[in-house]
């Protein structure tokens, strides 16, 4: 055995001994637990790619670290805003559905009529006339040259 | 046309019900079954929705009909006046409109339920009208009473309403040094706790940052007491074995003392002093206190309560959700007698059981669910870390680390999962 596969030997031999004084210093059901674990990565550990894994974990390790009750706050407001718009809009879309299913001739002008008198469907029809104006707010940003350099 | 579709006629409801659903539904041939749940609240809202979407085809074919009644038209999110003492909420941040939150089919009314008269299944509101139900749900909360303590109201803060909440965080953004003195309360009804049975600690914590972020913690003294009885142990610090064991260790790494067997019984709020029951006193320059609670007035009036000392709580069977002697009647959330925290985490697991008793009562004449006493909530551990937590009749909370994903997990849901769950779609 020459020195440098001794001085390998060495060092394995220390890193088994470490090891082994780490799972003695675990409980019994910890240790099992460790070693179930490294059965499980072994061949991400043979395959070179539990590095990976590793990098994964730090990119996630990363987004809470930068996270803050101010993002969180925005990201919230954003989900809220999104349910919202998708709830009213299946509400609105279901009990419209089971109407208009219930019907069996479509209704004609002058009961078209009739129903805009009800409230509710009179502030529906602002709503959508309303939004039809937000959006237009939105696109209202004149002509802009793209091109331009 | 649509001749099977009808809404019962009864009293001044019907006309009004009849709005609503003016194209869908035929007026006066069948009696519709109705539901009336009583409280705008988390509890009431989840049910009120959950309850929709499990009867959707009754209720699509008129033979159900879903009401609430609050008395407010707004939707407060409770638990945020916890964080307005600590100046991270806005009013209009922590509130919605009631109608805003629930589904199209129910009809909302803002009244203020006078009485329950039980045996002619009927409501008595303040307004005059009456509404009768086939079946009811009570989910009318708890509200907070200082002024079952002598002085207590005039030398003590609290954070369960937002008035006194800003009261509250005026002061502690003011105090410069001195003692903060913190005080639980329990219902005197046996083994009911007081409400949301994490909070005063997590106020505790929350206060310790908050006075570090301001750079004066070192001159000012927090002392966390705790009650002789809170249910069922004695002389702890928390209501529960696992937690109160942890808590010695938190609390002195953060260097916050902590008394056991201080029961408070009364304030002197001008020597700011307070005394226990034990016989000690403790000096303050702010109290926050977790002060008393009662049922709401026309519940503790219904004559049902078996509850000591006024209290009001509802006999509640704690499987079945139903009050015990009435067969039409359930409850949830704060009003209960039940061993489970006054808390938004338990109405979560209520709910769902009531509305499935609810629906299967009305498809098979019997009711199938049952209450585990399970209840879900995040804790506010501090002003940055939450400490997820859960536990039902047979476990209890697990204490475990709080992390920094915990108390972003906690602001997402006060910021906008809770509205998701309000609307019964989480």
């Amino acid at each position: 055995m020459n020195i440098k596969s001794e001085h390998n030997a060495d060092k394995e031999q220390v890193l088994a001994s470490s090891a082994t004084n780490v799972f003695f210093e675990l409980s019994e059901p910890a240790t099992e637990g460790l070693k179930d674990l490294l059965s499980k990565l072994e061949p991400l550990l043979a395959g070179g790619r539990l590095s990976r894994i590793v990098d994964i974990a730090s990119v996630a390790a990363d987004v809470v670290d930068m996270s803050d009750a101010y993002m969180v706050e925005k990201l919230a407001n954003v989900f809220e805003e999104v349910t919202a718009a998708a709830w009213m809009t299946g509400n609105a879309a279901r009990v419209a559905g089971d109407r208009v299913g219930e019907l069996k001739d479509p209704p004609s002008l002058m009961a078209l009529l009739r129903m805009s008198s009800e409230p509710d469907v009179r502030r529906g029809i602002a709503f959508a006339l309303s939004f039809a104006g937000a959006l237009g707010r939105q696109l209202n940003h004149g002509i802009a040259d793209h091109c331009e350099d | 046309m649509n001749d099977y579709r009808t809404v019962r006629r009864r009293g001044e409801l019907s006309n009004e019900t009849l709005k609503f659903s003016a194209y869908l539904i035929q007026p006066g041939i069948v009696m519709a079954h109705r539901i009336i749940i009583v409280g705008g609240g988390i509890g009431g809202t989840m049910t009120a929705n959950h309850m929709v979407t499990k009867l959707y085809p009754e209720i699509r074919s008129g033979k159900v009909e879903i009401i609430m009644i609050s008395n407010s038209p707004w939707h407060y999110y409770k638990p945020a006046f916890m964080y307005v003492a600590f100046d991270s909420f806005f009013k209009n941040e922590l509130r919605r409109p009631q109608r805003s939150l629930l589904r199209p089919e129910i009809d909302f009314y803002v009244e203020e339920v006078e009485e329950f008269q039980y045996d002619r299944s009927k409501l008595k509101c303040r307004s005059g009208k009456y509404f009768e139900y086939d079946q009811l749900v009570i989910s009318t909360g708890c509200i907070p009473c200082p002024e079952r303590i002598e002085g207590l109201k005039q030398g003590g803060d609290h954070f369960y309403q937002h008035e006194p909440a800003r009261l509250l965080a005026d002061k502690l953004k003011k105090i410069e040094k001195g003692r903060i003195l913190v005080t639980v309360t329990f219902p005197k009804t046996p083994n009911v706790p007081h409400q949301c049975g994490i909070a005063p600690i997590e106020t505790t914590l929350m206060l310790d940052d908050l006075l570090r972020k301001r750079g004066v913690r070192e001159k000012i003294e927090i002392v966390y007491t705790y009650p002789t009885v809170s249910q069922l142990l004695r002389n702890c610090l928390f209501l529960q074995k696992d937690t109160c064991e942890v808590l010695p260790t938190i609390f002195e790494q953060r260097g916050i003392l902590h008394k056991r067997a201080f029961t408070l019984n009364g304030v002197d709020h001008e020597n700011k002093i307070a005394y226990s029951e034990e016989g000690n006193s403790e000096d303050f320059d702010i109290l926050m206190a977790t002060p008393p609670i009662r049922a709401v007035e026309a519940v503790r009036n219904s004559g049902l309560s078996q509850a000591a000392d006024g209290e009001g709580w509802l006999p509640t069977n704690y499987q079945t959700m139903k009050v015990y002697g009435l067969d039409n009647v359930y409850v949830l959330g704060d009003t209960v007698d039940l061993p489970v925290s006054k808390a938004g985490g338990s109405c979560h697991s209520q709910s769902p059981v009531v509305v499935n008793n609810i629906a299967s009562e009305f498809r098979f004449g019997r009711t199938c669910d049952s209450y585990e006493g399970k209840v879900v909530a995040i804790a506010q551990m501090g002003l940055e870390a939450g400490m997820p937590l859960w536990y039902d009749y047979e476990n209890d909370v697990k204490p475990t680390p709080p992390t920094k994903i915990g108390g972003l997990m906690r602001k997402g849901f006060n910021r906008g999962i809770y509205w998701a769950v309000a609307k019964g779609l989480i």
